[in-house]
């Protein structure tokens, strides 16, 4: 029998088989008895179970620090450390700029993992990683440099977080147990808190479970029908830039013509995509409402719209007070009637001594109510027919920029105007003061001048206040007064037929100089001329004394400028506003001056003294909106505004830049907002393919009182199918994380 | 009785019947699983406070680790002895199996990259040679309990070589007469090899008692050509065949044992390496923990 027992021993006797084991055994796996007697018997010690697996044990450690060792030493790739393939939109980034023949782009293996990892690269060490993720995705999310709850800051985050829920909610046992890392003070959150890589390359990174969004919204949503408060004004809280009575035209006119009344027709744009699809708010003038509208907007505009009008004031009447105006075109000599057209007005408003003017006629803007028989009646006539003739002077004289320096001299003389403009910026938009001179034609202006005023070459008697004035157009080489003046008729100015400009030997031009021993007057017809101006255009209407702009029909860009110059000037009385506008202000929300709305909750926020600094690694804080000045709070004037931002403007083309007050606004496709829609898979379900199965329209709204003619929509009409084993009803399915300022800002619903 | 109560009623009777050795049983599987409901709560909070929850389960699976790992300190320490080995290797498989429960909430039965994959290998490695041998040591007495005395592990290659010079004497001792050759003859032809050599690797994985059957039903068989003496010997003969089947299947047993706790640690340097690398990259490359 054994002598000993070795049950921890790797090495036992060699004679142990055979139970003839000496009673010491091997000393360090040699045996004892051989030392001891090299001649005697041979014993070679076995090896047991415990050196075999202490062997095991110590080789298969080796092995693992050896492999551990080789990719920590780069040898192997920092890369095979990773515990787990990138996703394919990050793969492809560090593989493309590997393989790519930009030397310069190319990632060296060393430097892979610092590109997102902060390393003890010069470049990396400092920096935090969600630094580094916002290196390319800042352009996405600019104001996620704040690390804040999405992506909010300031006033907007403080706003937030007082309209939401609050952490208040928790079990006792979950406040034990966890804490939230979002310092709200400091605003400190990192990406990868949410985004998760490494997790392989079919990883959709902006999955999200509905446990995080928990962290912050600590009312524990269990499902989304019983658990999510319910809406309160969703998705009609954005006022809007159109006057549309839903109500009045289903009921009414198209129940008159006998029309259908179908939602997609004015707000399906099946060639474009919007934030929530196809779907839009309003859609082109020429798909939704020309159908209905062009005819009753060409027979408001028929009539033109009258830019400068010669006075009527009759002479004789003043002769026989003692004045007189020389040379006052014989037309406008019979009777002391009319009006100063808006457009007039405003001109004589820009020129020195024109507001004072302005204030000595009739409040009603009617000059029959001038007292000829009073002298201060008789000088403001006298002024007038002096103003006229100074202002056709001027523009014929100066053409498109004497137009468009009047407008500016107009509008820096208005002080509440200049607070309604970007502070950013002191001067006004160029391209839109440049609108109010384009296309207006100076040789119509010189034609009149010629027409009605080419004899009276003469200075002129204006009274005992105004000083005499000669007409200022000269021709080059030539002294004003000769009788070679470019206005005489003479051949050789530049309105001979001759010359190839527009007033020349065209005989339909109306413009064009008579021929010998025949009157202007006698070669054509004398028709309404917007007979044939059936597309817009300049003419000199001599029946009304007029020089007269006929606008193209809707969304006439020179038209729109001044009816804008309008709402921004506030102008209030009736008889001083352009009168066509009235035709636009039925469906464009001009103003708050012609219905009782409330302003948007941007306006009203703009004038809490709210602003927003934008901070970007590159640019110093830069206001956005600067909004402690009193201004007008209407929609339209903080739509002006905003197209008008010279860093929105820079984002958008200028025809769209140019018209957006007058539209309703259209968010970039791209703007994130906290929530979110798209009508695209909804529109496919026959339940839903009627729009009003979710939008109802409420016959008890009225347009004045309310922002929305439709009624709220409920949970419940969501809920039918936004279940969990249905179409889900996970917070990401219809909330975004990352919506930033302008989101925050744009998608903000009106508050009461 | 009211039939809807019958189940309740049944439950409650069962639940009261249970005995102390039933309690203590059920006591440990309790506490694994309350503390394993802990640790997903835990996760569970961890993860909606926006915390990176690997964190809060890999340090709660390392420290169960760490304890797991006391047990062999425990048995080489000879002072002080702290606590029977008995207990010390009862909660040892206890927080084994927490220890599987905390990997399930801290990572996937597969994982992605090289050094994860291969420390869930070496993990699960661990796991299941303890899980294995933890099975055979639960199994393992009542079949060697079945065959024959407890004897050393040691002591079995002395037994064979002893039993198989009695078989060799009995079988010298028939061979010199006639009426009990054939027991000789059978011997030299069938069955001295069993008494010589070791068992093949099919049986030492899984012993089984075919062989022992069919020598013994061959030793029967022969019992027609021996007189009474004969049959006496051939007796005592299977009594050495199944003595020597005993001892075959002690060894056989005794060698799982052993192999399958040796098994247990043979990757525990490389479990620890590992461990330790995946915590340093851990911490090195998470931005929020």
């Amino acid at each position: 029998m054994n002598q000993y027992r070795l049950p921890r021993q790797p090495f036992k006797c060699g004679n142990s088989p055979t139970g003839e084991s000496c009673p010491v055994g091997p000393v360090h796996g040699r045996c004892t008895l051989s030392q001891s007697d090299p001649a005697g018997k041979e014993c070679r010690p076995l090896r047991t179970l415990i050196w075999w697996s202490r062997s095991i044990q110590v080789c298969a450690t080796l092995i693992a620090l050896i492999g551990v060792s080789l990719a920590w030493s780069n040898l192997g790739g920092k890369q095979s450390l990773a515990p787990g393939p990138l996703s394919s939109a990050h793969a492809q980034l560090l593989v493309a700029a590997h393989h790519g023949n930009n030397s310069e782009l190319a990632i060296p293996a060393e430097s892979r993992c610092a590109s997102c990892h902060p390393g003890n690269e010069t470049k990396t060490a400092k920096l935090k990683q969600s630094d580094l993720c916002l290196k390319c995705h800042i352009q996405e999310m600019p104001d996620a440099v704040y690390g804040s709850p999405h992506d909010l800051h300031g006033k907007s985050l403080e706003e937030l977080v007082a309209n939401g829920d609050r952490p208040n909610t928790q079990s006792t046992w979950a406040k034990l147990v966890s804490r939230s890392p979002i310092d709200w003070q400091n605003q400190s959150s990192e990406c990868s808190q949410c985004h998760r890589e490494h997790q392989g390359s079919a990883q959709n990174l902006n999955e999200m479970t509905s446990e995080r969004c928990q962290a912050c919204h600590r009312n524990a949503f269990h499902s989304f029908s019983s658990d999510h408060p319910e809406f309160k004004d969703y998705p009609y809280g954005r006022t809007t830039n159109i006057e549309f009575d839903h109500v009045k035209h289903r009921d009414l006119h198209f129940s008159k013509k006998a029309a259908t009344f179908d939602c997609k027709t004015c707000h399906i744009q099946s060639d474009q995509v919007g934030v929530v699809g196809q779907v839009f708010r309003s859609v082109a003038f020429e798909q939704a409402c020309a159908s209905c509208h062009t005819q009753p907007i060409k027979s408001a505009i028929q009539d033109g719209l009258i830019v400068l009008q010669i006075p009527s004031i009759n002479r004789k009447e003043m002769k026989s007070f003692g004045s007189d105006i020389l040379g006052w075109p014989t037309q406008a000599s019979l009777l002391t009637d009319g009006v100063v057209p808006p457009i007039m007005r405003m001109l004589i408003e820009s020129e020195p001594g024109g507001v004072e003017l302005l204030r000595e006629l009739p409040v009603s803007g009617r000059l029959v109510e001038l007292d000829v028989a009073d002298p201060q009646g008789r000088a403001t006539l006298l002024k007038l027919s002096d103003m006229t003739k100074q202002l056709m002077q001027k523009l014929a004289n100066e053409g498109q920029p004497g137009f468009r320096s009047a407008v500016e001299n107009l509008l820096s003389k208005s002080g509440t105007l200049a607070s309604a403009l970007p502070s950013n910026s002191k001067k006004l938009p160029n391209d839109w003061l440049d609108r109010f001179a384009s296309g207006i034609p100076p040789d119509l202006f010189r034609a009149a001048w010629d027409e009605w005023f080419d004899k009276a070459n003469t200075p002129i008697a204006l009274g005992q206040n105004v000083p005499n004035r000669v007409p200022s157009i000269q021709v080059s080489g030539k002294s004003s007064g000769d009788e070679d003046d470019l206005l005489t008729g003479n051949e050789e100015s530049l309105l001979n037929p001759t010359d190839n400009s527009l007033l020349s030997n065209d005989p339909k031009s109306l413009m064009a100089p008579a021929g010998k021993g025949v009157s202007k007057s006698e070669r054509f017809k004398d028709s309404r001329a917007w007979d044939q101006l059936a597309f817009g255009g300049w003419m000199i209407d001599r029946q009304r004394m007029a020089i007269v702009y006929v606008p193209i029909g809707h969304a006439d860009p020179w038209l729109s400028r001044w009816i804008e110059l309008e709402e921004l000037r506030q102008t209030q009385s009736p008889n001083h506003r352009i009168s066509l506008a009235q035709q636009c202000r039925q469906c464009h929300a001009l103003s708050s001056l012609n219905r009782s709305v409330k302003p948007e909750v941007s306006g009203k926020a703009l004038a809490a003294g709210s602003s927003m600094i934008k901070k970007t690694s590159a640019d110093s804080a830069v206001p956005l909106i600067k909004s402690d000045e009193p201004l007008a709070q209407s929609n339209w004037s903080v739509a002006f505004r905003k197209a008008n931002q010279s860093s929105f403007s820079q984002q958008w083309p200028s025809e769209e830049r140019e018209n957006a007050c007058w539209k309703s606004e259209k968010r970039a496709a791209n703007l994130r907002q906290i929530t979110k829609f798209d009508h695209t898979p909804h529109l496919t379900l026959p339940k839903l393919s009627d729009c009003q199965s979710c939008h109802q329209l409420n016959p008890n709204n009225t347009l004045a009182s309310r922002q929305t003619e439709f009624s709220p929509m409920q949970k419940s009409q969501c809920t039918d199918c936004h279940q969990k084993n249905a179409a889900g009803e996970s917070c990401t399915q219809c909330h975004d994380y990352h919506v930033g300022i302008k989101g925050w800002i744009e998608g903000r619903p009106a508050r009461p | 009785m009211d039939s809807r109560l019958q189940p309740q009623a049944r439950s409650l009777h069962a639940f009261a019947s249970l005995n102390s050795r039933d309690l203590r049983r059920l006591f440990p599987v309790v506490t694994v699983l309350l503390a394993w409901l802990i640790l997903k709560s835990m996760r569970s909070q961890s993860a909606a406070s926006l915390q990176n929850e690997a964190f809060v389960t890999g340090y709660s699976l390392a420290s169960i680790c760490v304890l797991l790992m006391l047990l062999g300190v425990r048995k080489r320490v000879l002072s002080p002895q702290i606590g029977r080995l008995a207990i010390w290797q009862q909660t040892h498989h206890y927080l084994g199996l927490l220890s599987v429960g905390v990997y399930a909430l801290h990572a996937n039965v597969i994982t992605s990259g090289w050094l994860e994959s291969a420390l869930a290998l070496s993990f699960w490695s661990i796991a299941i040679t303890g899980f294995v041998s933890w099975y055979v040591n639960h199994t393992a007495p009542k079949l060697l309990r079945a065959a024959g005395s407890q004897i050393l592990r040691q002591d079995i290659p002395v037994r064979s070589r002893l039993v198989a010079k009695q078989a060799h004497e009995l079988a010298l001792a028939s061979a010199g007469k006639n009426d009990t050759a054939a027991l000789a003859d059978h011997y030299r032809v069938h069955v001295s090899s069993y008494f010589t050599t070791r068992r093949n690797w099919i049986y030492r994985i899984s012993p089984s008692g075919g062989k022992r059957r069919r020598l013994l039903a061959g030793l029967e068989n022969i019992d027609r050509y021996l007189s009474a003496e004969g049959r006496a010997q051939r007796r005592e003969m299977s009594l050495l065949v199944q003595s020597r089947d005993d001892l075959d299947f002690q060894s056989a047993i005794q060698n799982r044992i052993r192999l399958w706790a040796s098994a247990h640690s043979w990757v525990l340097g490389t479990f620890l390496v590992l461990t330790i690398a995946h915590v340093i990259l851990a911490h090195q490359f998470t931005s929020s923990w």
